[in-house]
């Protein structure tokens, strides 16, 4: 089947994108991105701890994979920048995903300062995908201001609890010309599912994987998870069917 | 990007084919659709859909109660000039036509502008004939300035015009745009509109959307049904109703249903869209678009219009006089740019319109300056 | 001479970033130097010179959502 996903002039067939937070070993890095077929993954960016050993998370990636550098850390868009510059810089091309976070109680993005690096980035030839609080006005904002596609989140970062801003994420997909990636909240893969059900292009999917007893194995559910749901959303279920109750017939008077 | 690359998509498509090859559950599987797409709205344009009627005006019904409640806006025309340079071979102010030629003075508008005040109604739709070297954009931006001193509510029926002097009309008070492409189709609209610089049709086709990018509220659309297939008429209007819907989500966008009746020219329509293709048409596209707009003018008889009440109209004209300056005093020899079949005065439109069990809307917004 | 290496105040005998990161036992190509504010390619790395009050921070990438 010809589906393919364009993002920033690069082409995905496999639509679930995985993280490489949270693994307890990275050796299950590649095993996972080999069982879900996930062709891009993220990665951030930390100061060195000099006191620990330093293991190389890039090692742990096949060279065929698109690499996602976050700006995780963040509280504004200045910092957010300032990462996405020194990733570019460090060789890890040109995709950057934007996560500011000032809130530390649920972990929500801050759209404002989201939208000005986003901007920025955008105008320096970065293929931005920011992470976000779903508001369509804001989508639109987004569009305009050079984003390559909207990672609007399911719900809280690691919550697991799946598709709660369903109706607004619906309609961002209906009415927003870019990808739009759901990211964030996902916690099982039916809720990977009923994002591709609905016309999410993507989903991003990191904890939910990565804390499984069985990574590899998870990373495979979610992968067949969200082919399921882009095909049924390509064959285009049926709908249930709506009876409406007039009491008295309205076009009588063309007889 | 323009609608006329969302035209090009369809140079090729077998609309007699596909129009003839839809069932019946075809039609049904549309009517139910959530969230149905261009397929649908041929589904529910096509022949087959005739015999679903019934099923349509229910769902109309509906989606239009769920969208605009029991509310029906009111609008009046005022035709301030009929001087024209256009061609159009159906119309009654078409340049050659011997008619007398009227333009109001700004005295002249006032006075009408008073007259239709007393109406209630808060909604003025302004029309000149298309003249621009006679009554031009120097003639229409100090009456726009007179009126928007009685109506917080003008929209404009006159000539296609650029962004740039629709932005300008803005600030001058209006905020609504009607425009008809009259025909979609490129070789009936070069027939009918043989000279004048509406026979440009790319200038007029993309005249709505400059009117959403200038900032309008509101953008009235149609075709007039009679000079093309009814059926591909009404389905190119519905896909350039759903872009400019889609492109502007600031913009209300609405949809008029104008049938040709007896005018000036004589002109026999080549094409005749039937009262049950009439409601075929209004149903499907409040099912297609259920946050549209459907505008029905005086253009259609009483009783049919009362009719429609319930099929998923949201806007009227009442009270309508067609002839330039007719509210204040009418002449004997003047001549309307179409012929009225609903006679009725806004008073009795305004109680019809409760007796059925609906609210007329005589003022819907002002904008704050 | 006194440097701030990852914001914290470091002595150092290093004379240039290259030195530097061979001192701290790092993997020169796992790692990433911002020097005063910008980001140092690698191959300059030799030929930046490190002087008294410098800001660098040395940053690699590690596993994140």
């Amino acid at each position: 089947m010809n589906d393919i996903l364009k993002i920033g002039g690069r082409e995905f067939t496999n639509r679930l994108f995985t993280g490489t937070g949270k693994f307890r070993s990275r050796s299950l890095i590649p095993e996972m991105l080999k069982a879900s077929g996930s062709e891009m993954i993220t990665v951030a960016l930390r100061r060195v701890d000099f006191d620990a050993g330093n293991e190389n998370i890039l090692e742990f990636i096949p060279k065929h994979i698109t690499l996602l550098p976050n700006t995780s850390g963040a509280r504004n868009c200045d910092e957010a920048v300032r990462i996405a510059r020194i990733a570019r810089e460090a060789g890890m091309g040109d995709f950057i995903k934007i996560e500011i976070i000032t809130e530390t109680k649920y972990l929500m993005p801050d759209n404002d300062e989201t939208l000005k690096a986003t901007k920025i980035l955008a105008a320096e030839g970065f293929i931005v995908l920011p992470y976000v609080m779903p508001d369509l006005t804001y989508s639109y904002k987004l569009v305009d201001a050079g984003a390559a596609a909207v990672m609007p989140l399911g719900s809280a970062i690691g919550s697991n609890r799946g598709l709660k801003m369903k109706e607004i994420i619906e309609m961002i997909i209906e009415n927003i010309d870019l990808p739009v990636v759901v990211d964030a909240g996902i916690g099982r893969p039916s809720q990977a599912a009923e994002a591709m059900e609905l016309g999410a292009d993507a989903v991003l999917v990191n904890t939910a994987i990565s804390i499984a007893d069985d990574p590899v194995g998870m990373g495979r559910a979610f992968s067949m998870a969200v082919q399921a749901g882009r095909l049924a959303y390509l064959a285009r279920m049926g709908e249930e069917s709506k009876t409406a109750n007039a009491s008295s017939p309205l076009t009588g008077f063309l007889r | 990007m323009s609608f006329l690359h969302e035209l090009e998509k369809y140079e090729n498509f077998d609309f007699e084919g596909y129009f003839n090859s839809v069932t019946a559950d075809d039609v049904k599987k549309s009517i139910g659709k959530e969230k149905p797409g261009a397929n649908d709205m041929l589904n529910l344009l096509s022949p087959a859909a005739e015999e679903f009627l019934e099923e349509m005006a229910k769902r109309s019904h509906l989606l239009t109660m769920q969208y605009f409640g029991g509310t029906i806006s009111l609008y009046i025309p005022l035709y301030i000039s009929n001087y024209c340079s256009n061609g159009c071979v159906y119309c009654g102010f078409s340049a050659g036509n011997k008619i007398p030629r009227k333009m109001l003075s700004m005295e002249e508008i006032e006075t009408e502008a008073l007259s239709i005040k007393k109406t209630g109604i808060k909604h003025l739709l302004v029309l000149t004939g298309e003249a621009e070297e006679k009554a031009g954009f120097d003639y229409i931006k100090p009456a726009i300035e007179l009126l928007s001193k009685h109506f917080p509510s003008i929209s404009v029926e006159m000539f296609p015009m650029s962004t740039e002097q629709y932005a300008e009309l803005k600030k001058c008070g209006v905020d609504g745009l009607t425009v008809y492409q009259e025909v979609n189709d490129r070789t009936i609209y070069a027939q009918v509109h043989p000279f004048g610089r509406k026979s440009d049709y790319n200038w007029r086709l993309e005249c709505p959307e400059r009117g959403a990018k200038a900032g309008f509220r509101l953008i009235n659309i149609g075709a007039l049904y009679g000079l093309g297939d009814v059926r591909k008429e009404a389905f190119f209007n519905a896909m350039h109703a759903k872009y400019l819907d889609d492109k502007y989500p600031d913009t209300e966008i609405a949809v008029s249903f104008p049938r040709i009746n007896h005018s000036e020219g004589n002109f026999k329509p080549q094409h005749r869209l039937s009262d049950r293709s009439f409601v075929q048409f209004l149903t499907a596209f409040r099912i297609f678009l259920p946050r549209v707009g459907l505008n029905v003018s005086t253009r259609e008889k009483a009783d049919f219009r009362d009719n429609l009440l319930p099929l998923g109209i949201t806007r009227m004209s009442a009270g309508s006089i067609t002839s330039v300056g007719g509210y204040a005093e009418s002449e004997e020899d003047d001549v309307p740019q179409f012929d009225i079949s609903d006679n009725r005065s806004v008073t009795e439109t305004i109680s019809m319109i409760k007796q059925k069990g609906y609210q007329p809307v005589l003022k819907d917004w002002e904008m704050i300056k | 001479m006194e440097i701030i290496l990852n914001g914290i105040s470091y002595r150092t005998n290093s004379e240039s970033i290259f030195g530097l990161i061979t001192e701290k036992g790092l993997n020169p190509s796992t790692v990433v130097v911002e020097f005063n504010g910008s980001v140092l390619k690698k191959e300059f790395w030799k030929d930046q010179t490190i002087a008294e009050n410098d800001r660098i921070e040395v940053l690699n990438f590690v596993g994140g959502g």
